[in-house]
């Protein structure tokens, strides 16, 4: 038996088998049926509650640096800027010294910017 | 554009019914063709059907995405099929006989056939069941030899050769048939 042969013979081989034996087709009713089934069926498995999740995570990712440098900032400097004056203003970089704090820098009682305690007494007696 | 199978995996696995329904527009006829020639029940095909896809939309997470979807969906969907029909043969009912059988029943059909229809429907017949699905699915049903392999849980070589045998098979029986014709 030559090759070509083969291969008409196969061919009709496949058809006779596709006739015999055919490839089951839902129709349109039973399509549209069995589609809704799955789609009810499978309604209860399929949590919505995950994908709002994912949007919203999407959407924070380019923000979560910026968040954590400034976390991180406010960390650092929050004990500095929410010291407490001792008149009750709230101190920070802006803050404009008054006389009585340009004066104290020269007071020769201070050892330094450390000496806490001595900063107080003075600030305290000058009032 | 259209999605991609894995793309679309991965929505579901986010709980996207919409990309559930994509999937489900797209494999619903070939998850059916396969079922039904496994089990030869249009009913049972379908709750096969219907229960293959619930359970991809459960276990989406363990879908791997860098792996074909088809086979992987064809696997399960044969899996499913097997259960129910073991489950027949334990429970002592009729078991499902492949799509084949019940087709070369049909008196109609066989007069639509002729001789070499019965010739073919007797040598498909005469062939071990697990090649004439491995045959039919390949042939008529258009799965690849990768896919079928999967559904059969061997190597694609396996299949290839069980194909071959059977067209072997069915050639020989053919043969003076269209040797007398040609």
């Amino acid at each position: 038996m030559n090759d070509s042969r083969d291969g008409g013979l196969d061919e009709r081989i496949t058809e006779q088998v596709a006739r015999v034996a055919p490839t089951a087709k839902l129709d349109g009713v039973s399509r549209a049926r069995l589609r809704n089934r799955i789609l009810a069926a499978a309604d209860a498995v399929l949590d919505p509650a995950p994908a709002w999740w994912e949007m919203a995570s999407a959407w924070a990712r380019p923000l979560i640096p910026t968040a954590a440098a400034a976390g991180l900032l406010a960390l650092l400097l929050g004990p500095v800027l929410a010291e407490p004056s001792a008149d009750g203003v709230v101190l920070g970089p802006d803050t404009e010294a008054g006389e009585e704090w340009m004066l104290l820098a020269d007071d020769p009682v201070l050892d330094g910017p450390d000496d806490v305690d001595g900063l107080l007494m003075a600030v305290l007696s000058t009032d | 554009m259209e999605l991609s199978d894995a793309e679309l995996m991965r929505r579901v696995k986010a709980g996207d019914r919409g990309a559930f329904a994509a999937l489900v527009e797209r494999y619903m006829d070939g998850a059916y063709a396969l079922a039904a020639r496994l089990l030869g029940e249009p009913a049972e095909a379908e709750d096969v059907v219907q229960d293959a896809f619930v359970r991809i939309a459960e276990c989406a997470d363990r879908y791997d995405d860098t792996r074909p979807f088809r086979p992987w969906f064809y696997r399960v969907v044969a899996n499913i099929a097997s259960n129910r029909k073991r489950r027949f043969r334990t429970r002592g009912e009729e078991a499902l006989s492949p799509i084949t059988e019940s087709e070369l029943e049909a008196p109609d059909r066989a007069a639509e056939r002729g001789q070499i229809g019965e010739r073919i429907a007797e040598a498909l017949e005469t062939l071990p069941e697990r090649q004439r699905s491995l045959f039919l699915l390949c042939e008529v049903d258009g799965l690849t030899s990768a896919e079928a392999a999967e559904v059969a849980g061997c190597a694609p070589g396996t299949v290839r050769w069980h194909v071959h045998e059977a067209r072997k098979a069915l050639r020989e029986a053919l043969d003076p048939l269209y040797g007398t014709d040609s």
